[in-house]
């Protein structure tokens, strides 16, 4: 629970919404379409699964776009 | 289905166990030191490795609704740095008064276990949250409690606003850092109070710590089940004769706690485990018909926290209809939400409009509407997808679990109220319970 073993340098990441930060207005979803999908109200749904290298550029590219700095990258 | 009428089904005797909750006192009360110390003894000088190693061994599990092992919990936070720890007795949950029981019966036990927790971790602070009606209270115990040199740390006690999501634990720690009782992203066991790793532990998990460190581990598993040791709280309701807290050895089955409160009124078909953000289950009865006042077979459902959460058991009355009981469950929960997530804002009101709109299909509904029924309990299991995992809290996940086993278990409710009639026919609209 608390000891998580120690991440690597070399781990994946993988994308995480802050959902109270989140207000919904949907730039991830238009940066990262391979990975972030919107409901019906514009919230973000994120594919499960870590970023590979393919995507990283522009996942890290949504997390700095972000207007709510909701997303992170983990 | 065999008739099991009130005479029948008079209450058995089962004998009662009185663990946590006190028995020997005139008014059923342990607030003074003196009378606790001299029922539970002192607490003796252990070491914080000494405590620790008797949790552990003593397989007590958080009582507070998740059931995670205690031991656990507390040998990591032990690893923690400059930890704090917080006794969370605010049970927001409607159904549930066990955690108020405790701390108007047994307070030193609870404060106890807090003593021994804040030793074990090595924290320096103490906080227990409780509701506005106990906190002065509890507040001059715990002054009395460090001024006599009972405890070496000074507890400080933390009112708690009522409110469902007040019991969530990153909301109470939100509450002493002075922000609102809301649930925040950030697990408490990372950064909690003044953003230091803070451990929240239920009041019962606690009390039972303060009995452990006296008793040991091994009087703790004399009661309860090898995987599940101990005894727990249970706050039952519902149909029954004699509602309100029971312990009981974990294990028992639920129809003890239904002779134990008294024997059920009438004969009620469903049972809602674990309260609001629970299951709904339908109650079997036998087929001999004899003069057994068992009636109902749970030996598969016995008492045990991974059913009942946080000890809650509430009976469905006989003539209460399933479905309107869970949209009125329903309408409280979305009341409750922080609306502070997207998914749980739009998303749970959605399914509680849908879920009511359904139920309020009568025979002066249109033809169309009733046609369209299924579409409707449809879209109610499509919103319950759309919302779960989706909080930062588990508001959501909770109340879609109530939705799904109330369309799982109201099934035939559920036929009835599409075409519109109700196979409860509520004659009784203000009945027990509900």
């Amino acid at each position: 629970m608390i000891s998580m073993v120690g991440k690597a340098k070399t781990a994946t990441k993988v994308i995480v919404v802050d959902r109270i930060a989140c207000e919904g207005r949907g730039t991830c979803a238009e940066l990262l379409p391979e990975r972030i999908a919107l409901d019906e109200w514009g919230y973000p749904f994120i594919s499960s699964g870590p970023i590979g290298p393919d995507l990283l550029g522009e996942a890290q590219r949504a997390v700095k776009m972000c207007p709510l700095h909701a997303l992170k990258l983990r | 289905m065999s008739s099991v009428t009130p005479q029948q089904s008079a209450t058995r005797q089962v004998p009662s166990v009185a663990r946590l909750i006190p028995n020997n006192t005139a008014d059923g009360r342990l607030l003074d030191l003196g009378a606790h110390a001299q029922t539970h003894g002192q607490l003796p000088r252990l070491t914080g490795q000494q405590v620790l190693d008797q949790v552990v061994a003593s397989g007590l599990t958080g009582r507070g609704g998740a059931g995670f092992p205690t031991g656990s919990k507390w040998e990591a936070m032990a690893r923690a740095r400059n930890p704090v720890v917080v006794g969370n007795g605010s049970e927001g949950e409607p159904l549930s008064s066990k955690d108020k029981v405790l701390l108007t019966t047994a307070p030193h036990l609870v404060l106890d276990g807090l003593a021994l927790a804040a030793l074990v971790i090595g924290a320096d602070e103490a906080y227990l949250g409780a509701d506005e009606k106990y906190a002065p209270r509890l507040q001059q115990l715990a002054d009395q409690r460090f001024t006599s040199g009972w405890d070496s740390i000074h507890t400080k006690i933390v009112t708690t606003p009522p409110g469902f999501l007040t019991g969530q634990e990153t909301a109470l720690v939100n509450l002493i850092n002075g922000g609102a009782a809301l649930p925040v992203a950030t697990p408490t066991y990372l950064k909690g109070v003044k953003g230091r790793p803070t451990m929240v532990q239920n009041v019962e998990t606690l009390a039972h710590v303060g009995l452990i460190a006296r008793y040991g581990a091994g009087w703790f598993r004399e009661l309860g089940t090898a995987s599940e040791p101990g005894t727990m709280l249970v706050s039952a309701s519902g149909a029954l004769r004699h509602p309100g807290v029971l312990e009981s050895s974990i294990g028992t089955p639920l129809q003890d706690i239904f002779d134990r409160a008294g024997g059920l009124i009438d004969n009620p078909r469903y049972v809602l485990l674990s309260g609001y953000h629970g299951s709904w289950l339908p109650l079997t009865r036998h087929a001999d018909g004899s003069t057994s006042a068992e009636g109902i077979d749970f030996s598969n459902e016995a008492l045990a926290p991974n059913r009942l959460g946080a000890g809650i058991v509430s009976v469905l009355p006989e003539h209460d209809c399933g479905l309107v009981a869970t949209s009125q469950a329903l309408n409280y929960l979305i009341a409750q939400s922080a609306r502070q997530c997207g998914p749980c804002l739009n998303g749970l009101p959605a399914l509680a409009v849908t879920f009511a709109d359904l139920i309020a299909i009568d025979d002066r509904s249109s033809r169309r509407k009733r046609r369209n029924a299924k579409d409707g309990w449809n879209r109610v299991l499509q919103l319950s997808a759309l919302v779960e995992n989706r909080g930062a809290c588990k508001h959501p996940d909770g109340t879609v679990r109530l939705v799904r086993s109330a369309l799982t278990v109201f099934s035939d409710d559920l036929t009835a109220h599409s075409q519109g009639t109700c196979l409860a026919r509520q004659t009784n609209k203000h009945s027990t319970g509900w």
